[in-house]
């Protein structure tokens, strides 16, 4: 998993903890805390092991609650921006759970919305109602989260299927986001195509620009 | 941690310390554990007390002054507290000598290992004793590699559901579930579908019949507990079942795991996987402050990882012989066994954050050894009940901040906690002599008895409300009753009527009457259905029954394709104007005479068998209904605020219709005031 020390310094011995804040701030690397949601099925933690570990395993599994990545990502300026993937379950049960999970401020529960600078709210190209739920989702960043500059970005997974199995149209998907004045992405975590990296690469830049420095401190 | 101790050099403090504990070590030995003593020690000073509610806090804090007191005193006093810990020391010594030969006996009586495990395979037996308990919990302790198939013995016995097996009449219960056939789209079924596919691949488990099977159970659960359903994570636990058991033993496990071992509301609601979480995380700041407090300055939340591993049972991303292991503690000792297991775990990456090694099983049963004495299950139940309320309030607040509807969803969870689930539950019947009559009904049957006290026929395949709502509404919750009802709950208990406007406060009031008349009818019921259309319907039941019968045998097609039935379940009130529209469709239908006539007559033959106990029960009931209930008023009333249109179909649908009304045109202007909605 992508080490965020800068410089690739001499790991001090805490950093087999998954989250390394202490030894970072030195360093001055900058975080970003971003959350994918979505309905179930879409493909959200595809996408985040294309774009972590580079490959696409069939055999995944459904996820339980949340699961954490962390990945770094280097500009072509030299800086860079370590970006704290938590990927999370669309199941319904745990959608029933959302008003705790998201909740800022809690004591009791993990809040993945508090703090997060940008959202990826996936659909599926083969179902189409998954892409009806997006709205929903965005709600539900608006009810929870606390970042009001907080960056969203529709992404349509599984673009490499056969146009028997498409559900929704590239165009369809544009025009949504362009309804709601967001940025679109059409993305295949099966393929090696570049498109997840590209998404990621676009979303980074894009935080770094919305974000001030001071910002972009890791508080998970 | 007492490392800690020996190193600030005060090796008197230790030794007092090892006095203390060898002290409450001798009463400890009750299990028949046995482990060497380990140097597990809990430092109050370093306690984070912040998340306990005052009491504790109090108690702790006393705790802790009277310990730095002692410390503190001048070293008169200590070498006077030292001779009198050596005398209790050697009174302790004594006492141990005078009870050895008591222990000795109970080793006599005691089963041995190789009995144990002559009475897993024993096909007769399907219940343990304690003492088989304590002798697996040895074998367990000792590593000893059970084979899959005392595996398979092991998890039914310790489960409960080689009882369930056993009796004929729960036998045929799954097979009625598996071929039951809903019309109705549930939100939990497509899940399950997603889920299939990415269940335990890598174990290579992918064959259609293995899917297969997977499927039939948890959709046969859904069918059966809607109110539970299915919740992601089930998946994992089913298909470690299915490694080694039938299809049916596998359901049956299932289904006792949880509703009998786990906690009522883990699935429900989740409320009791938020509660073991907070219980959890108190016992990792009560026994590891450090790394606690290692975590807490990293801000990293252990909740993420507990919550994968209590919904899935560890089934899920632990080396599979473990999870073999895990299960087979889970099942000798009960729920309490997760915490052991999760402290055990996380005691061994404690280590591991430093030095990295493979996680084995030795570590884990070390581990376990370890935690078992400081994690009591007795103490896990009231840490539960402890927490209970601080997540309960935690979530009401959440609720309050949304829309207000939510609050009687709340509200009903809060009320089932309360109560158990009716089917499969050996610990109540072992409590209770009348719920000894229940065991030995299946569950058909006993929803039949049900069904009788709501004037439902039970010979009707699915039940009208059955029909309607719990099937379409996983958040419907329905009564099972433990003995006979002399109390009914209210359509509209949990729904404060929007008509009053009440204050949160008035609500409150209201909320707290309630709950004294709860714990009356505890005895009563051990579930709460919510909402009958029969009930609804009180005045013309019989009538409205048989039209929704007739509509459901003979236009059975274009009936259940009706927009009607397209409820949205996220939406109170499209989902109260569709049961509106559906009572209204069906009043206005007229029957067939043939088939009133075929009707009459099997109700007959029905009436004939009933016996005539049965009837005066009936008669009971029907006196206390007329007298405790007015029609319930939960919809009328809600929905009259709703529009002056909605107004004029409740009076419409109140008011007998005449029964030349042709159902088509009824329904055509539903749809057109559907669309224009």
């Amino acid at each position: 998993m992508g080490n965020c020390n800068k410089k690739g310094k001499p790991s001090r011995p805490s950093v087999r903890d998954p989250i390394n804040i202490r030894g970072d701030k030195e360093n001055k690397v900058s975080y970003a805390k971003v959350v994918l949601i979505g309905n179930s099925g879409v493909g959200k933690t595809s996408i985040a092991q294309r774009f972590i570990e580079g490959k696409f395993d069939e055999n995944n599994k459904n996820t339980v609650g949340a699961s954490y990545f962390q990945k770094n990502i280097s500009f072509k300026d030299g800086s860079s921006l370590c970006l704290y993937i938590w990927d999370t379950a669309g199941g319904e049960k745990f959608q029933a759970l959302a008003p705790l999970y998201y909740r800022v401020k809690s004591k009791y529960i993990i809040n993945i919305f508090q703090n997060a600078h940008a959202a990826v709210v996936c659909y599926s190209v083969t179902d189409d109602d998954s892409l009806k739920q997006i709205d929903t989702w965005l709600n539900k960043l608006d009810e929870h989260g606390n970042i009001a500059k907080m960056i969203k970005v529709v992404v349509g997974n599984k673009s490499d299927v056969d146009k028997s199995e498409r559900r929704v149209d590239l165009k369809e998907g544009k025009l949504f986001a362009q309804q709601r004045d967001l940025p679109f992405f059409e993305t295949s975590a099966l393929l090696n195509d570049g498109s997840i990296d590209e998404l990621f690469q676009k979303l980074a830049s894009q935080i770094k620009q919305s974000f001030t420095k001071e910002e972009l401190h890791a508080t998970v | 941690m007492l490392d800690k101790n020996i190193k600030s050099g005060d090796s008197y403090k230790f030794k007092l310390l090892k006095l203390k504990k060898f002290q409450s070590e001798v009463p400890i030995d009750e299990d028949a554990f046995k482990f060497p003593s380990t140097n597990t020690n809990l430092t109050y000073n370093s306690l984070d007390l912040r998340q306990l509610d005052n009491e504790n806090k109090k108690k702790l804090e006393s705790r802790d002054k009277e310990e730095l007191k002692s410390f503190q005193t001048t070293r008169g006093q200590r070498e006077r507290k030292a001779i009198s810990a050596a005398r209790k020391l050697q009174e302790m010594e004594e006492r141990i000598r005078t009870l050895k030969p008591k222990a000795s006996l109970k080793k006599k009586n005691s089963i041995t290992q190789d009995d144990a495990l002559r009475m897993i395979i024993d096909r007769d037996i399907n219940y343990f004793s304690k003492k088989v308990k304590s002798a697996l919990t040895q074998l367990w302790n000792d590593d000893y590699q059970f084979n899959s198939r005392q595996r398979r013995r092991l998890w039914l016995v310790l489960s409960g559901a080689q009882q369930q097996l056993s009796s004929k009449l729960s036998q045929d219960n799954y097979k009625n579930l598996k071929n039951l056939k809903l019309r109705y789209p549930n939100p939990c079924f497509n899940q399950i579908d997603l889920d299939l596919k990415r269940t335990q691949m890598d174990l290579g488990l992918r064959s259609d019949n293995f899917l297969s099977q997977l499927r039939n159970i948890l959709v046969s659960y859904v069918k059966r507990n809607p109110s539970i359903g299915y919740c992601q994570g089930m998946n994992f636990i089913v298909a470690k079942f299915l490694t080694i058991m039938s299809e049916q033993e596998s359901f049956e496990t299932f289904t006792q795991i949880i509703e009998s071992i786990l906690p009522i509301d883990y699935y429900t609601n989740m409320v009791g996987i938020l509660i073991d979480q907070k219980v959890l995380k108190y016992y990792i700041q009560d026994l590891m402050p450090q790394l606690f407090e290692h975590l807490d300055t990293i801000k990293f939340d252990p909740s993420l990882f507990i919550f994968q591993w209590f919904v899935c049972l560890f089934s899920n991303n632990i080396n599979y012989d473990i999870q073999n292991k895990i299960m087979d503690l889970f099942f000798i000792k009960g729920s309490k066994a997760l915490f052991w297991v999760s402290i055990a775990i996380i005691y061994n990456l404690k280590q591991q954050l430093l030095e990295s090694s493979d996680f084995q099983t030795s570590q884990l049963i070390d581990g376990v050894k370890k935690v078992c004495r400081f994690v009591k299950g007795k103490r896990i139940t009231q840490l539960r009940e402890e927490f209970r309320p601080l997540v309960e309030k935690e979530l009401q607040e959440t609720i309050d901040q949304k829309e207000t509807l939510n609050q009687g969803q709340y509200l009903k969870f809060q009320f089932i906690n309360r109560f158990y689930l009716y089917p499969g539950l050996h610990k109540f019947y072992n409590l209770n002599e009348n719920s000894q009559q229940l065991s030995c009904q299946n569950v058909e049957q006993f929803n039949n008895k049900l069904f009788n006290y709501f004037h439902c026929d039970p010979k009707w395949p699915v039940c009208l409300y059955d029909y309607t709502y719990k099937n379409k509404i996983p958040n419907y919750l329905c009564f099972k009753i433990a003995s006979e009802l002399t109390q009914f709950i209210k359509t509209d208990y949990f729904y404060p009527n929007q008509n009053e406007n009440l204050d949160s406060d008035q609500i409150l009031q209201k909320i707290l009457n309630e709950e004294l008349k709860l714990k009356e009818l505890k005895d009563q019921i051990l579930i709460e259905r919510n909402e009958h259309m029969c009930t609804n319907q009180y005045d013309s039941h019989q009538e409205f029954e048989m039209k929704f019968k007739y509509l459901l045998s003979e236009k059975c097609e274009s009936f259940s394709h009706l927009p009607s039935f397209q409820i949205n379940i996220n939406d109170q009130m499209s989902m109260l104007r569709c049961k509106e529209d559906l009572i209204m469709i069906v009043s206005c239908t007229q029957v067939e005479p043939d088939f009133i006539r075929k009707q009459k007559e099997k109700e007959n033959q029905s009436y004939q068998i009933s016996t005539r106990e049965s009837q005066m029960n009936k008669q009971r009931i029907k006196d206390i209904i007329l007298r405790n209930i007015e029609i319930p008023p939960s919809l009328s009333k809600r929905s009259t605020s709703v529009s002056s249109g909605e107004r004029m179909i409740e009076i419409l649908r109140f008011k007998s219709y005449p029964s030349n009304v042709k159902s088509e045109i009824m329904i055509s202007k539903i749809r057109a005031r559907q669309q224009s909605c």
